[in-house]
């Protein structure tokens, strides 16, 4: 797992500069550009994919694991009207975001999700790319990643209700390159934007689920996720002058290379995206 | 000389291309992190000698190598196969 000061790195930069270039409420995640080539619908459009995956109710009480700046959490509080709604996060700058929107029926905690405990069960979860955090490089390299992965789904199983849904969207690390420059810019984004992070295996997911989820919709989003990179980069490019002013030019070349680096991973299918749909296996635990 | 014994030559030779190192005495069930390749060096490695050998390691399969015996193993597999 990443740990805190390694999610600073990656999400507490400052609130005001993912502000320029992420959608107005701040996914930072792979949107679905199935009916529109605009972000803030794309993005729209993937929390109503991940609503329905996840068979939300306005009177479910719903977990977000890793919820960001609360895009998610304002989609179901307001466009939804979902009454119950609780995100964590393991970065402060996120939860203080949170915090400020202020959201009827929405409560975040800032919290280690394996130091969680829920003052009761959820209808749903959702975790939205969060899960690139749950195994380190070396762990995964060390053969640790299924068992990484399976704490991780049994955590989310004790804390849901029976009958529960869980929607999930993951990147997949899929194809390993073999360009010398591809291997060093895709390992400068996994250490150096990401630290303490790998992107899961597909495989690995489909391992790790068992015996606590029942995989019901798997779909694969590579090429939205090469278009989101694209307009991310869009525009932070056009935010260029102020974001050299105000941070620094270092923030804007590793942004604009780590962004640039993604459209590539994706185009090349070194990374690919899931969007999966899970059922809580209820009778888990006695079949053990 | 056996197919192993070539194929530790190979590795140790792409040890030396890939870190500008002289690459250490070098065994089947040597740990390759404990060799001081990460796991960015380890794929530069890997795909030097799949150029050398003519041969292509499932990505599937990459995902478990942990030991230097695990990629010769990897390796004679798909040249006993027949490249690639």
């Amino acid at each position: 797992m990443s740990d805190k000061t390694q999610v600073a790195v990656s999400y507490d930069v400052d609130n005001e500069f993912f502000r320029l270039w992420l959608d107005k409420r701040m996914n930072y995640t792979c949107a679905v550009f199935d009916d529109t080539d605009d972000l803030e619908q794309a993005q729209l459009a993937k929390l109503a994919v991940l609503h329905d995956f996840a068979r939300v109710t306005p009177d479910a009480r719903v977990l977000d694991i890793g919820c960001g700046w609360g895009a998610n959490l304002e989609y179901l509080a307001v466009d939804r009207g979902v009454h119950d709604v609780h995100g964590i996060t393991l970065s402060e700058a996120q939860h203080a975001e949170i915090v400020r929107r202020d959201l009827p029926g929405v409560t975040a905690s800032c919290v280690d999700y394996r130091d969680y405990a829920p003052t009761a069960a959820f209808d749903a979860v959702m975790s939205i790319c969060m899960i690139e955090h749950v195994c380190t490089p070396e762990q995964a390299r060390a053969g640790q990643a299924v068992a990484r992965y399976r704490d991780f789904f049994r955590r989310a199983w004790l804390w849901s209700r029976p009958g529960a849904r869980f929607a999930l969207q993951s990147i997949l690390r899929n194809r390993v390159p073999r360009l010398v420059a591809d291997i060093r810019e895709v390992g400068w984004v996994t250490y150096q934007i990401f630290p303490g992070g790998i992107t899961p295996r597909m495989e690995d997911i489909v391992a790790a689920v068992n015996p606590y989820w029942e995989i019901i919709e798997v779909r694969t989003r590579r090429e939205d996720y090469r278009r989101t990179c694209e307009h991310w980069r869009d525009r932070l490019r056009a935010h260029e002058a102020r974001i050299r002013d105000r941070w620094g030019d270092q923030l804007f070349r590793d942004y604009d290379r780590y962004l640039t680096a993604c459209v590539r991973a994706f185009g090349m299918h070194y990374q690919s995206l899931a969007q999966w749909s899970l059922r809580r296996v209820d009778d888990a635990e006695e079949q053990r | 000389m056996t197919p192993s014994t070539s194929l530790l030559e190979l590795i140790a030779a792409g040890f030396t291309q890939v870190t500008g190192r002289p690459a250490p005495a070098i065994a089947l069930d040597d740990d390759i992190a404990g060799l001081g390749l990460d796991s960015l060096a380890m794929l530069e490695l890997v795909a030097w000698s799949e150029e050398q050998l003519g041969v292509r390691v499932p990505d599937e399969e990459l995902a478990t190598v942990r030991t230097v015996g695990d990629l010769v193993t990897s390796f004679s597999a798909r040249l006993d196969a027949g490249a690639p």
